[in-house]
C-alpha cells in the first residue's frame, strides 16, 4: 500500500505529459486533482488498517533485489501522520493555483505531484542514506517552482536563498551519514538505533545532522531563507513550504536525533532550548515588524516551528506528542493563512503591502470571518488543535526546564500581538481609498481553506484519535521497549520465558 | 474567484511603493555603525547568551512530579518533613 502511495501520483504527472497545453489546461488540472485526490483516499485507507498497539514499523515492504541501494519502507505511528498530512495538503496546493498560473502549467502540476511522491518518500523510507537523498531532492522542484512562477522580479533570489541554504546545511548531514556508514556498516534505521556509539562520536553525528535540520526547521540564525521564499512562492508552493517542507526537519529530529543520537541529544539539549527561545522571540518580534502579509505568516510559521522543537527536546511523552500535534495543526492553519492572504487577497489585489489595505470587513465579511477563525487558531485558542499542540508541548518543557518553559511560554503573547494586529489592520476601519470595490471569497477558495479549519478544529476537540496513535511510537522514543514474548503462540511464550 | 475572477490593481501610491521598497531592500544598506554593532552584540551574543547560562544551569534541575508538602522541587533532594504528630 506504501507502494501505491508513491507511485500513484508519479502515474499521475505522467499521464499530464502527452497533453498540449494549448488545448488541455482543464483535463491536465482535473487528472493532477483527481491523482492526489486518489491517493489521499488510499492514505486514509491505511490510517484505517494502522494498528496503533503495534511496536514495529507497519506496512513495510522491502526491495531488496535493487543492486543499487537497499529500499526499506514503512511507517509508524509518527510517519502515519506526515503521510497524512502530505497527501490531505497536495490536493489543496493543486485546487489552490487553480486559476492564476498562467504558463506552464502542465509542468507546474508536475512538479507539484513529483514532490508529493518525494515528501512521502522521506516519511516512509527506513534508511539514512535514502532519508537523506529524498530530504534534499524535494529541493529540486520546489526550487524551479519559486524561480519560474514566483511572483516578482526578486523570486530568483528568493529560490536561491531556498536553495543554497537548505543545500549547504544538509551537506553536513551527508557527512554524518557517512561517517555512520563507515563505522556501523550500515545506514538502516534500526541498526543505526541499535547500534553502541559513544558520546562523543555521537556528539560529533549530533552536530552534523543538527545543523542541516535547523536550516530546515528554520531557526536563528539559519531561517533567512524561509521569509523570502514563502513571501515570494505562488500559493501552492508556500502552502507546500509551510505544511511539509518545515516539517522535514520535525520528522528528522524525531528519527535520527532523537532516535539514533540520544546521548548526544541529551547533552545539547541546553544548546538546543537557548537557539528554540532565541528563535522564537525574535521572530516573533520580527513578525510585529513585517510590511508584507506573506513574510509575516512566514514570519510566524519560525516562531511555531520553534515551540515545536521546545517540545521535541522535552525528553517527556507530553512534549513530543504536542510537537507532533502543533506540527500537524501548524500544517493546515499555516497554509489557510496563505491561502486567505496570499491567495484570496493577492490573486485580486496583486500586492503584499498590508499597508494598502483595510477595512476588507465592508465588502468580504465571509472572508473576514474565515479570516478570524484562521487567525485565532494560528494564536492557538483552545478548540484548535494549535493549543493542545502548544500547551503540551510548553508542559513538556516546563518539566524540563521551568525557565526555559516560561520564556517559551512568551510566544502565546507575541503570537497573539501579531495575529491580532494583521486581522484588525486588514479587516476593519474604513474600506480603504487604495482598493476598489471587490466581490467576497468565491466557492473555490471557501473550499480550499474550510478542509484546513475543519481539520484543526476536530482534531482540537478530539486530540485522542491523534494520540492514540503516536503514543507507542512516542514511548518507543524515551523508553526502550521490546516484546518479551510473542504471545500468539503460547507454547514458544512458556519456552521462551523459561517453561515456567 | 474573490473579485469576479478579475484582478482589480490597487490604486498604488508612490510613497508606499517607496517605503515598502525601503523596508525589503533594508539590508543591502546595512552597515555596522556604532549602534547597529552594540545592537548585534547585545542580542547576538549576550542575550543568547544569557539564555544559554540559564538552559545549562536549570537544564532537568527540578522535579515537580508527585511532590508533597515540605519536599524540595530541585532533583536529587527530598527535605522531606516529618508528618505532624497530633
Amino acid at each position: 500500500m506504501l507502494s501505491a502511495l508513491l507511485l500513484i501520483p508519479l502515474i499521475g504527472s505522467l499521464a499530464l505529459l502527452p497533453i498540449s497545453e494549448e488545448s488541455g489546461v482543464t483535463r491536465m488540472k482535473q487528472i493532477a486533482l483527481t491523482t492526489s485526490m486518489v491517493n489521499f483516499i488510499v492514505s486514509i485507507v491505511l490510517w484505517g488498517e494502522f494498528d496503533s498497539s503495534s511496536l514495529q514499523y507497519q506496512f513495510v515492504q522491502e526491495f531488496n533485489t535493487l543492486s543499487f541501494c537497499h529500499l526499506n519502507i514503512g511507517i509508524d505511528g509518527i510517519s502515519l501522520y506526515f503521510v497524512l498530512l502530505t497527501t490531505f495538503i497536495t490536493p489543496l496546493c493543486i485546487l489552490s493555483n487553480w486559476d492564476n498560473i498562467k504558463f506552464g502549467m502542465k509542468y507546474f502540476l508536475i512538479a507539484f505531484l513529483l514532490m508529493e511522491t518525494l515528501l512521502i518518500a522521506v516519511f516512509v523510507v527506513l534508511d539514512l542514506m535514502l532519508f537523506y537523498i529524498f530530504f534534499e531532492s524535494v529541493l529540486i522542484p520546489m526550487f524551479l517552482v519559486v524561480g519560474i512562477w514566483g511572483g516578482s522580479v526578486t523570486r530568483i533570489r528568493a529560490s536561491f536563498l531556498l536553495f543554497l541554504y537548505t543545500l549547504a546545511g544538509s551537506l553536513f548531514m551527508l557527512l554524518s551519514i557517512m561517517v555512520i556508514y563507515y563505522n556501523i556498516g550500515s545506514t538502516d534505521f534500526t541498526v543505526v538505533s541499535l547500534s553502541n556509539m559513544s558520546l562523543d562520536a555521537q556528539k560529533v553525528l549530533w552536530l552534523g545532522f543538527f545543523l542541516s535540520l535547523a536550516v530546515k526547521s528554520p531557526m536563528v540564525p539559519f531561517h533567512i531563507w524561509l521569509p523570502r521564499a514563502h513571501a515570494e512562492a505562488p500559493l501552492g508552493a508556500s502552502i507546500l513550504l509551510a505544511a511539509l517542507f518545515l516539517k522535514l526537519a520535525t520528522y528528522g529530529y524525531l528519527r535520527i536525533l532523537i532516535t539514533m543520537l540520544p546521548d548526544a541529544t541529551s547533552y545539547f539539549s541546553p544548546l538546543v532550548q537557548t537557539m528554540a527561545v532565541v528563535t522564537l522571540i525574535y521572530s516573533s518580534l520580527a513578525t510585529l515588524r513585517q510590511t508584507d502579509f506573506k513574510a509575516l505568516v512566514a514570519y510566524s510559521s519560525i516562531g511555531h516551528m520553534a515551540i515545536v522543537i521546545l517540545g521535541l527536546f522535552s525528553n517527556t511523552i507530553v512534549g513530543i506528542e504536542g510537537a507532533i500535534a502543533l506540527s500537524i495543526a501548524h500544517g493546515v492553519i499555516s497554509p489557510a493563512m496563505f491561502a486567505l492572504v496570499g491567495g484570496v487577497l493577492y490573486d485580486v489585489h496583486h500586492t503584499r503591502t498590508i499597508r494598502y489595505y483595510r477595512g476588507l470587513a465592508v465588502y468580504m465579511p465571509v472572508f473576514v470571518a474565515m479570516f478570524f477563525i484562521t487567525t485565532a487558531f494560528n494564536m492557538a485558542v483552545p478548540l484548535s488543535l494549535n493549543w493542545v499542540g502548544e500547551a503540551l508541548s510548553l508542559a513538556g518543557i516546563f518539566q524540563k526546564s521551568p525557565i526555559i518553559g516560561v520564556l517559551g511560554a512568551s510566544s502565546i503573547v507575541l503570537s497573539a500581538c501579531y495575529s491580532i494586529f494583521l486581522f484588525n489592520r486588514l479587516s476593519f476601519g474604513a474600506y480603504s481609498q487604495y482598493l476598489s470595490f471587490t466581490t467576497d471569497i468565491s466557492r473555490r477558495e471557501f473550499m480550499l481553506v474550510l478542509p484546513m479549519l475543519l481539520v484543526a478544529l476536530i482534531f482540537g476537540i478530539m486530540p485522542n484519535v491523534i494520540f492514540t496513535d503516536l503514543h507507542v511510537a512516542v514511548t518507543q522514543l524515551l523508553y526502550a521497549v521490546e516484546p518479551v514474548a510473542d504471545l500468539t503462540n503460547i507454547e514458544a511464550a512458556v519456552d521462551a520465558l523459561g517453561g515456567k | 474567484m474573490a473579485g469576479g475572477g478579475h484582478h482589480q490593481s490597487v490604486r498604488l501610491d508612490p510613497a508606499i511603493e517607496r517605503w515598502s521598497a525601503m523596508r525589503e531592500n533594508v539590508y543591502q544598506n546595512f552597515t555596522f555603525t556604532r549602534r547597529a554593532s552594540r545592537t548585534a552584540i547585545a542580542l547576538g551574543i549576550l542575550v543568547p547568551g544569557a539564555i544559554a547560562l540559564v538552559a545549562m544551569a536549570y537544564d532537568e534541575k527540578f522535579d515537580m512530579a508527585g511532590k508533597r508538602r515540605g519536599e524540595s522541587l530541585i532533583t536529587g533532594q527530598s527535605g522531606a518533613k516529618p508528618a505532624a504528630k497530633e
